[in-house]
C-alpha cells in the first residue's frame, strides 16, 4: 500500500470512529439530529447532549489518541527501541503527580480547571527535569536514564500523597482519576488541552527525517546532517506538550502509544519517519473506539478508558510478542 | 579538488587525550589507510575529521575553511562517514537504507525523487546488491550488510569518504571486494580514508598510510616507508614476514615481540 493510500484509509477510519463517538451513547440520537445540532439547529436537548457531553469527549479522544500514537512512534524511533512509549521520559507520571498534588491540597474545590492545570504544570516540571538530567549531548542512553529517574521520583511522590491523603474519599478520587478516562469532560477541557496537543503533534510530525537517519545509529545520523541535540529537544518538547496536556485532562491512558506504532510499522515498511503521521491517525481511531466501548460495555456504569486500553492492550501486546518471536529466527 | 586537513589536532574524550598533535591531510583521489594498535586514536581522529567531535585544540579544515564553520548540510554532502560496526536498527528494505545516503541532498520537506532513486540503484549495482533491494535490512549476512552500508555512503556521492573498519568481520573474499571498491572510488577522484587493522590489506591497497600510536602520528607516507620492521616492533609489538608479490609489497604479522625488560 502506498503512503497516501494508508494515510487515507487510517484517516477515514478515524473520521468514522469520530462520527460513531458522537452517535453512540446511553441516549439514542440519530446522526441527522446530531448534524442538525452541530450546524446550530435541532432540538435543545439534543444540542445539550452533543455539545456538553459527546463532542468534548469525541474531540478529546481524537486528540489524545493522536498525541499518544505520534509520540509513541517518535520515541520508539528516537530511542530505536520498539518497547518505548510516551511514558518512558516521565511525562505521564509527572503529569499525574501534578494532578494528585492538586487533589491532595483540595484545590479542585476552588476552581474545577485546577486539576488539568496541575497536570500540565507537573508534566512541564517533569520534562524540564528530564532535559536537565539528560545533559547537553545528544545521546539517547542518558535520556532513558533521566526518564527512569523522573518516573521513579514522580511515582514515589504520588504514592506518598496517596498514603497521606486526608480522607479515604480523597484517596478514592485520586485513584479514579489516575485510572484515566474521559467521563464528564467539558469543552473547557478541550480548549485547555487542544492547543498544547496540536502544537506537540506538529513538532513531532516534523521529525521524520532525523528519525529515519537514526536508523543507522547516532554517528551516521550526525554525519548525514542531523542535529542530534536539537532532535532530542524536539522529541522531549513535542511529547511533553502533546502527552502532558492529554494526561492533564484525561489521566494516564496506557498502551495506545506502545501498540499503535507496532501495528502500523509493517504498513509503512518500517520507516520511522513515515510511522509518525500513520500512528497519529491510528492512535486517534483506536482511542475513539476504545472510548465508545468504555461507555457501552457495561449498561449501568462506565469503565475507565485507561483501564480498558490496558485490558485490551496487554494481551494484544503479548500476541504481538509471540508473533514477533515466530517470525524472527 | 577538495582537501580535508587536520592541523595539530588534539581531541579529548572526557579526561583522556585520545588524539594529540595530529597533522594529516586527504585530497581528492587519495587512498589513505589509517592504522595503529587498539586505542591509538584512529576512530577518534576519523570522527573529528567527520565533524562529529570538536577538537580541543588545532584545526580541521575543508578546502581551507574550518569544518566547524561549514553548515551541517554542506558538510554532510561533501564528507561521507561510515561508522564502525554499523547497525541497522529497523527492518527497512535495503533500498530505503541506501536511499538514506541521499538525505543531505534533499531539502527539509523534499522526498527522494527519481534522480535520487537512480543514484541509489547505481550504488547498489556497483556493490552487486541489486538483488537484495527488497530484503529487510535486519536479515543480512555480515558481508551483505557491509556492502549495503557502503552503498549507503556511496549514494551520498561524497567528495571525501571516511570509513571506520569497513572490513571488520568479513571473510577474505569480501575484504578484498570492499577494498577493491574503495580503491576504485579513489581512482574515480574521491578522497578515501579507511581505518584498517589488517596490515596486509593496508600495504596492498592504500597509496599512503598514517600510523597512529597513543594518539600521535608515529609515521606517515608510502606503505613501504611506514611499515618498517622497527616501527612494527615499537608500535605494534610484532614481527612480520615481508615480501613482494606481483609487484606489490606484502606484510604478514608473524609473532609478538617479547615485552622488553
Amino acid at each position: 500500500m502506498s503512503r497516501g493510500a494508508l494515510f487515507g484509509a487510517l484517516g477515514a477510519l478515524a473520521v468514522m470512529a469520530f462520527a460513531a463517538s458522537l452517535a453512540l451513547g446511553p441516549v439514542h440520537v440519530g446522526l441527522g439530529d446530531i448534524l442538525a445540532a452541530l450546524s446550530g439547529g435541532g432540538r435543545e436537548e439534543v444540542r445539550l447532549i452533543v455539545f456538553e457531553i459527546r463532542l468534548p469527549r469525541a474531540l478529546l479522544a481524537l486528540a489524545i489518541g493522536a498525541a499518544l500514537g505520534i509520540s509513541g512512534a517518535a520515541l520508539q524511533g528516537y530511542l530505536r527501541n520498539p518497547l518505548a512509549e510516551p511514558g518512558v521520559i516521565g511525562v505521564s507520571a509527572a503529569g499525574a503527580l501534578g494532578a494528585v498534588v492538586v487533589f491532595y491540597f483540595g484545590l479542585t474545590q476552588l476552581f474545577p480547571l485546577a486539576l488539568p492545570l496541575g497536570g500540565l504544570a507537573g508534566a512541564a516540571i517533569g520534562v524540564w527535569l528530564v532535559h536537565l538530567l539528560a545533559g547537553r549531548g545528544g545521546s539517547t542512553a542518558t535520556l532513558i536514564l533521566a526518564g527512569v529517574a523522573v518516573n521513579a521520583l514522580a511515582g514515589a511522590l504520588t504514592a506518598l500523597a496517596l498514603s497521606l491523603a486526608p480522607s479515604p474519599f480523597a484517596t478514592l478520587e485520586i485513584i479514579h482519576w489516575m485510572l484515566g478516562g474521559l467521563t464528564d469532560r467539558s469543552m473547557a477541557h478541550v480548549w485547555l488541552a487542544l492547543p498544547f496537543i496540536v502544537a506537540g503533534c506538529l513538532i513531532l510530525a516534523t521529525l521524520g527525517r532525523g528519525l529515519d537517519a537514526l536508523t543507522l545509529g547516532e554517528d551516521a545520523a550526525a554525519s548525514l546532517g542531523v542535529d542530534l541535540p536539537m532532535l532530542r529537544l524536539r522529541v522531549i518538547l513535542g511529547t511533553a506538550l502533546a502527552v502532558g496536556a492529554g494526561t492533564a485532562v484525561a489521566g494516564a491512558i496506557g498502551f495506545v502509544g506502545l501498540v499503535v506504532p507496532h501495528l502500523l510499522r509493517g504498513a509503512v515498511r518500517h520507516r520511522p519517519g513515515a510511522l509518525l503521521v500513520a500512528s497519529a491517525l491510528g492512535g486517534a481511531a483506536l482511542t475513539l473506539v476504545a472510548d465508545i466501548a468504555a461507555r457501552l460495555i457495561l449498561t449501568d456504569r462506565e469503565i475507565n478508558l485507561g483501564v480498558l486500553t490496558a485490558i485490551i492492550g496487554a494481551p494484544f501486546f503479548l500476541a504481538l510478542v509471540l508473533q514477533a518471536r515466530r517470525s524472527e529466527p | 579538488m577538495s582537501r580535508l586537513a587536520a592541523d595539530n589536532v588534539r581531541v579529548a574524550l572526557g579526561a583522556r587525550i585520545a588524539v594529540d598533535g595530529v597533522s594529516a591531510a586527504i585530497e581528492a583521489g587519495d587512498f589513505v589507510g589509517l592504522i595503529g594498535p587498539n586505542g591509538a586514536g584512529k576512530t577518534t581522529l576519523l570522527r573529528a575529521l567527520a565533524g562529529l567531535v570538536a577538537p580541543a585544540a588545532g584545526a580541521i579544515t575543508l578546502d581551507g575553511r574550518p569544518l566547524a564553520a561549514i553548515g551541517r548540510d554542506e558538510r554532510a554532502r561533501r564528507i561521507g562517514y561510515l561508522p564502525q560496526d554499523g547497525t541497522i536498527h529497523w527492518a527497512l528494505p535495503v533500498t530505503e537504507v541506501v536511499l538514506m545516503g541521499r538525505l543531505p541532498h534533499l531539502g527539509a520537506w523534499q522526498r527522494a525523487a527519481d534522480n535520487d532513486r537512480a543514484i541509489a540503484a547505481r550504488a547498489m549495482a556497483a556493490l552487486d546488491i541489486a538483488d537484495l533491494a527488497a530484503r529487510p535490512a535486519t536479515r543480512l549476512s555480515g558481508g551483505e550488510k557491509a556492502r549495503v552500508l557502503l552503498a549507503r555512503a556511496l549514494a551520498g556521492e561524497p567528495q571525501i569518504l571516511l570509513a571506520d573498519e569497513p572490513v571488520a568481520g568479513l571473510d577474505p573474499y569480501h575484504r578484498l571486494e570492499v577494498m577493491e571498491h574503495l580503491a576504485g572510488l579513489a581512482a574515480a577522484g574521491v578522497g578515501v580514508v579507511v581505518v584498517l587493522h589488517d596490515l596486509a590489506l593496508a600495504a596492498r591497497f592504500c597509496r599512503r598510510l598514517v600510523l597512529l600510536d597513543r594518539g600521535r602520528v608515529a609515521a606517515q607516507g608510502a606503505p613501504a616507508e611506514v611499515l618498517t620492521p622497527e616501527r612494527l616492533a615499537s608500535v605494534y609489538r610484532i614481527e612480520a614476514v615481508r615480501g613482494r608479490h606481483e609487484e606489490a609489497d606484502y606484510v604478514l604479522p608473524w609473532r609478538r615481540v617479547p615485552p622488553s625488560r
